[in-house]
């Protein structure tokens, strides 16, 4: 009886500790800037923006989630060589990591030479298939009085 | 059962038969139910390379405030909007983020026989506007799979790939020389427009109460494993 219960409570205290290490924001890893790595597809452009939400609630994290997420894009326009459109916008960015730490928020975005070339030719494939069969029209009901 | 399965265990019979108890309770509750614990995807997208061009699941996650059909089939409308949105904002996207700052001075003077005083006050007003834009006319975006969470999220992924780019231009080229063909009788209306039928709400009408229609959870993603 009392090593059954021993087995059970070291199990319990097991499962516990495990649900403490997994929960609550750690952003350690995360900072502010921008980084750009060289690899064998091409240079990968990496940019973190932080923004703090007003206070501890849902609803001013998203406000600076969103805040976060516009800064990042903005630090990668900054980033010399970062692989654009003709007419200056970002294609192939992806946000890859992102971490909230009480009022902190942090945002990760992504883009690489080979991601703005996936971009480029599904804009391209698109473009075509909208050139070869168009858009359908939609049928307008007359207006009543419209003679 | 409980017995047959407790025998030869000497003083843990009470607690065997407990475990054997919850053994078969708690699975059965767990089957229950699905709900997006086990999701392939989470609020992300992914992209990779096929023959013909790219494959894309991007799939969107929306909080579900009640546990209630309305607000399900809301949540997933919207789920399958951002999800085709994140794929619009890969293929190209804006940026814009200007500040402005507005500084007012007020001096004021006052002078006396023998004194002067001067008051001075400053105002600054800054404000920082920040926008993030994209939008295309795209085809070949296909709803995959879902799965609900009740009373907390509804995961929605999209899909793109070259064959359901081909797809939609096949039917849409289809539907298109069918129209051409034989077009359709011209719309004429002989009474009231839907515009003119519409009517602000009464402000006297009471609101109808009742019970929320709860949707169970659910996760359907066999459409994922054969994309």
């Amino acid at each position: 009886m009392c090593r059954h219960l021993t087995s059970l409570l070291g199990v319990v205290l097991l499962v516990s500790s495990a649900s403490m290490a997994l929960a609550g924001g750690d952003c350690s890893g995360f900072a502010p800037g921008t980084k750009v790595v060289n690899e064998a597809d091409g240079k990968h452009f990496y940019a973190t923006a932080r923004a703090e939400a007003l206070e501890d609630s849902d609803g001013s994290r998203e406000i600076a989630e969103s805040e976060a997420r516009i800064g990042a894009r903005t630090f990668l326009l900054k980033i010399p060589g970062v692989p654009r459109t003709p007419n200056g916008k970002l294609q192939g960015v992806t946000e890859v990591g992102k971490c909230v730490a009480g009022t902190d928020v942090y945002v990760t975005v992504h883009v690489s030479q080979h991601s703005a070339a996936q971009a480029q030719a599904l804009r391209r494939q698109i473009a075509d298939s909208l050139r070869r069969v168009p858009v359908l029209p939609v049928a307008t009901p007359s207006r009543i009085g419209a003679d | 059962m409980l017995q047959g399965t407790c025998r030869g265990y000497r003083s843990g019979g009470v607690i065997c038969a407990l475990s054997v108890a919850l053994c078969v309770a708690v699975p059965g509750r767990a089957y229950a139910e699905k709900t997006c614990d086990d999701y392939p995807y989470g609020d992300e997208i992914n992209i990779e390379d096929v023959e013909g061009g790219t494959r894309i699941i991007a799939t969107s996650s929306v909080a579900v405030d009640f546990d209630d059909v309305d607000a399900v089939n809301d949540a997933r409308d919207e789920a399958t909007i951002s999800a085709k949105a994140k794929i619009v904002h890969f293929l190209e996207e804006g940026v814009c983020s200007d500040d402005e700052i507005d500084k007012a001075v007020a001096t004021t003077k006052s002078m006396q026989v023998d004194t002067k005083s001067v008051q001075r006050d400053e105002t600054k007003k800054k404000v920082k506007k920040l926008c993030n834009s994209a939008s295309a006319v795209v085809r070949g975006f296909v709803p995959l799979a879902s799965c609900l969470t009740p009373g907390k999220e509804m995961r929605v992924s999209v899909g793109y790939k070259p064959e359901t780019l081909k797809q939609a231009e096949g039917v849409a080229g289809a539907i298109g020389n069918s129209i051409n063909r034989t077009p359709p009788p011209g719309a004429t209306s002989h009474g009231p427009s839907t515009a003119d039928k519409a009517t602000a709400p009464s402000a006297d009408k009471p609101r109808a109460t009742g019970p929320l229609n709860p949707a169970p959870g659910y996760s359907d993603t066999k459409n994922l494993d054969k994309f």
